[in-house]
């Protein structure tokens, strides 16, 4: 240390006129240039081959759907479509598009466009992570699962450059919401037909060089690991609106660093902060730090093909003697909501009517009645998760909390991420740790994956009782009598609970005070040209 | 000396053979799927994802294609024609070159020089839609160079990733070593020299504190004092050069804390190592007969003593240094820096089997390559190793 200060003697003077330190990282004061940390490098930057959620920021700033969405309440505003209707069935959308809208290269963004890229992201061959998104649409399913040939056939229907026509197997009341994720996201034919084609999954059209996008930025640089930076695009039909000049996207994977470079001025926004770090902010700077409700949920899968587990008594006794108060309180600290049901709270105005409690001598009872009094000859059972710090004091805390109300035994298997991946998609844990963060603002994201032999079921629950239930309610129009069908749905899951919700997510960064337009919303999703620098 | 160097290079080639055999057929048998992540995909789906990089084929083959023995099949593409339409004609940017399709399955190349080939799919009588696949063979393997495409980081290839960050790693990897080398082989001579004085104490208790203090607690250490608090240097980031101006003009600032961080911990060892050296090489008798002959004590440590002291660095220095050029997971974390030495622990996590199998090979030839440079620096400094 000695010898730095010696390299660094008359050199401190220089970079104090800069925002914070020396370097050319800083925040350009003055300028509309937005520095984001953005969690992970991105897998890519194909809308229709990503799945994550550091993509979904970086795309929202390169494409834009069908429509756009209010920045506070995510209603559905005009995007590439100037104005919609919905027929009185609510299964035909018909989109109309505004005169102006733009690829990046000057092209119009035409209904033929949208229906190419629907047409890719449910081709077979492109085997598409996502496609199941799509399915909503007429036929999707068959076209997309290789029984149906003919695309023409697909509820997609370009009757002329700017009217695009979408037609739905059920009238699906969320369908707004829906198609702004970035699956729904339009890519330029043109453009993939020249690097590869249609089914070219590692196609290099996504490279700055070649990017045609049509939203309201455009891609500048990629260095990997580094940094995406985009730049406003002069072909935006909105381009007046949008005061931002840039935006940097920084794959930052260590919540340390990330708040570090948060502190040295380095970031507008963070995506998270190391637990260690959240009193700080509570106590010294509140004005920076947000707290967000955010549309997931923590909770513990059960295996309920083990020999034990599968007495749902023995499930519902493990669920009730969970103090999630002490784990919200003083292992997660940044006010996450103890979790008594699946679906968040208030999500798009549902909010489970069924619950169950924290209730020790209950859960002695259950578990006694099934045949382990005092938690005599349960066998021991371990919990599994991915290695992370967090996770590791949840189950901490569970596997006290058990031991000292149901006397049972738990032990801790921590492991590596695919690992951990493979064991729960194989259903070969006793008891493992997940999240589920929802695709959409409605309850069917949190309920429809616990259908019989559902991809993301990974418990071995069925009931036949719960199937219909949310078949029915994913295609009623009336969203009262919807609700209804989740409300019996989600009472039938809390009582053979599969599944142990443990607390409901919070969105937790760090905004600089000077940036505007950030607001807090369910999906956690912030529409860059509502979005400016002070 | 110029037999010796090309004996040794052709030795490359089988340890760099079956290096890469282990690594392939290792990193395939690690549980987890390169594919997987936390929404779970249909089996359909992952099977041709599967299909689409080549793992549906058997181990052995794989392995040939991979080596570039064998052809794969590339630029896989389908040619639809609606009903009445009989040729198609488009351009292929990828290889630079115009194709005519028909659609009996005949394909032509216009422009360019590549060799197509086709594959003709479920015809639709009901709706006159015909479908034609058309590909490329190609050999394209370690044996020609092409590292292939990475799992993770689709549309980038195992050879632009690693063109991409290893600079990075380089760069910071050169500061790293001249600060320890500096600071260590000063360090260390002087302690030898001043044996049982505070100047040996003192370095070397140095010394044993920055070997025992990992590069995770020393990084965010100096990062808090001189980032933090005294703000002299940014916390993180790796910004371009020529950016706006630091030390000295145009030098970006946001390198001087993982410099230190990295090279104060090899200086901590080079600087033990150079003190064990030179208190072998003062003991001898050359030295004291260079004494004898009253040599100046400066030219007996320099030109004769140093020399001898430095050995033990120099081997310790050929694969310290591949180590530290190819970059540390640690530090790149610490100061997010897109360095080599990321992708290292990031592509074995990911099961990225491609870039696993390239940068262990990559970090294999760096190794090998600078063992032949220590030999050679060895035999330079050493007569005795120069004869063998």
């Amino acid at each position: 240390m000695l010898f730095l200060s010696v390299l660094c003697a008359g050199c401190g003077k220089a970079d104090k006129t800069n925002n914070g330190s020396g370097g050319g990282q800083s925040i350009e004061k003055g300028k509309q240039v937005l520095r984001l940390g953005n969690g992970s490098e991105p897998e890519g930057l194909d809308p229709q081959i990503v799945t994550g959620v550091p993509e979904h920021f970086i795309l929202a700033a390169l494409l834009e759907g069908l429509l756009g969405e209010n920045p506070k309440t995510l209603a559905p505003e005009p995007g590439v479509a100037e104005r919609w209707e919905v027929s009185e069935d609510g299964r035909e959308y018909t989109f109309h598009f505004r005169a102006n809208a733009k690829w990046t290269n000057g092209d119009a963004v035409k209904a033929g466009d949208f229906a190419y890229s629907y047409e890719r992201m449910l081709t077979p061959e492109m085997a598409t992570k996502y496609g199941y998104m799509l399915h909503v649409l007429k036929n999707a399913k068959g076209f997309n699962e290789g029984t149906i040939k003919d695309f023409s056939k697909v509820g997609v229907k370009a009757v002329n450059d700017r009217t695009l026509v979408l037609t739905l197997e059920e009238p699906t009341p969320y369908f707004l919401q829906l198609i702004n994720h970035y699956s729904w996201y339009p890519v330029h034919p043109p453009t993939i037909e020249k690097f590869g084609g249609m089914t070219q999954r590692d196609s290099q059209w996504t490279q700055p060089k070649n990017f045609v996008g049509n939203g309201s930025f455009r891609l500048k640089e990629w260095k990997l690991n580094e940094h995406i930076l985009v730049e406003k695009s002069p072909t935006y039909w909105d381009a007046a609106m949008v005061q931002l000049e840039k935006i940097y996207f920084l794959p930052i994977t260590s919540a340390e660093t990330e708040e570090k470079m948060f502190r040295d001025g380095q970031l507008h926004v963070t995506q998270t902060i190391p637990l260690t770090r959240i009193e700080h902010y509570q106590k010294k700077e509140p004005e920076v730090l947000r707290v967000d409700p955010y549309l997931g949920t923590y909770f513990y899968r059960v295996n309920v093909k083990h020999k034990a587990l599968k007495d749902k008594r023995v499930r519902q006794a493990l669920a009730m003697s969970i103090n999630r108060y002490e784990i919200t309180r003083f292992v997660m600290k940044a006010g996450q909501i103890p979790a008594y049901y699946m679906t968040p709270p208030d999500t798009a105005g549902y909010t489970s009517k069924a619950k169950f409690a924290f209730d020790p001598a209950r859960a002695r009872q259950l578990l006694a009645e099934a045949g382990y009094p005092d938690g005599r000859g349960f066998p021991k059972i371990d919990i599994y998760y991915n290695t992370s710090e967090a996770h590791k004091q949840v189950a901490e805390a569970l596997q006290q909390m058990w031991k000292e109300i149901l006397n049972i035994d738990i032990g801790l298997f921590n492991q590596e991420w695919k690992v951990y991946l493979d064991t729960v998609s194989k259903i070969k844990y006793d008891v493992a740790r997940a999240g589920w963060i929802g695709d959409y603002n409605d309850p069917n994201t949190f309920l429809d994956m616990w259908l019989t032999g559902g991809g993301n079921n990974q418990t071995g629950w069925s009931n036949a009782r719960y199937d219909r239930l949310i078949n029915e309610a994913g295609q009623g129009s009336d969203s009262t009598a919807r609700f209804e069908k989740f409300q019996m749905a989600e009472a039938i899951l809390l009582d053979e609970m599969p599944v142990i919700p443990i607390y409901f997510y919070v969105s937790l960064s760090l905004v600089k005070t000077n940036v505007r337009g950030w607001y807090p919303n369910i999906l956690d999703h912030h529409p860059y040209k509502y979005i400016h620098l002070e | 000396m110029f037999r010796y160097i090309f004996k040794r290079l052709i030795f490359f080639i089988p340890v760099l053979w079956v290096i890469a055999t282990i690594t392939f057929y290792m990193v395939r048998m690690a549980p987890g799927d390169p594919f997987s992540d936390e929404k779970e995909m249909t089996e359909e789906v992952r099977d041709r994802i599967k299909a689409y990089y080549g793992l549906d084929q058997p181990l052995g083959k794989q392995y040939l294609i991979y080596l570039g023995v064998m052809a794969k099949e590339v630029g896989k593409h389908r040619v639809t024609f609606a009903s009445g339409e009989d040729t198609k004609e488009y351009r292929r940017e990828d290889v630079n070159a115009t194709l005519r399709v028909t659609a009996t399955g005949v394909v032509k190349t216009v422009q360019g020089d590549s060799q197509w080939l086709t594959r003709p799919l479920d015809q639709n009588a009901t709706s006159g839609v015909r479908e034609v696949e058309v590909f490329r063979r190609e050999r394209s393997g370690l044996l020609q160079g092409d590292l292939g495409p990475s799992f993770k980081h689709k549309g980038k290839s195992v050879n632009d990733i690693i063109r991409e960050s290893f600079p990075k790693s380089l760069e910071l990897g050169l500061y790293s070593m001249a600060i320890a080398l500096l600071l260590g082989i000063t360090a260390g001579a002087i302690a030898a020299l001043k044996r049982n004085t505070i100047l040996d104490y003192a370095p070397m208790s140095f010394a044993m504190a920055g070997i025992c203090l990992p590069t995770f607690v020393m990084g965010p250490l100096l990062v808090l004092v001189f980032g933090l608090w005294l703000e002299w240097f940014p916390v993180a980031g790796w910004s371009a050069w020529g950016a706006e101006g630091f030390f000295p003009e145009g030098w970006p600032g946001d390198r001087v804390l993982p410099s230190c961080t990295l090279g104060f911990f090899y200086a901590a060892m080079v600087a033990r190592l150079t003190r064990g050296g030179m208190l072998e090489t003062l003991s001898q008798d050359f030295i004291k007969t260079a004494r004898a002959k009253g040599l100046s004590e400066t030219r007996v440590v320099v030109k004769h003593a140093l020399r001898g002291g430095l050995l033990p660095t120099v081997s310790f220095l050929g694969p310290a240094f591949a180590g530290i050029i190819s970059g540390s997971f640690v530090i790149e974390t610490i100061f997010q820096i897109p360095g080599l030495g990321r992708h290292f622990i990031e592509a074995a996590t990911n099961r990225d089997y491609t870039l696993v199998l390239g940068t262990v090979l990559f970090y294999a030839t760096l190794i090998l390559m600078l063992n032949l440079i220590v030999d050679i620096l060895q035999a330079w400094l050493n007569p005795r190793i120069r004869t063998q």
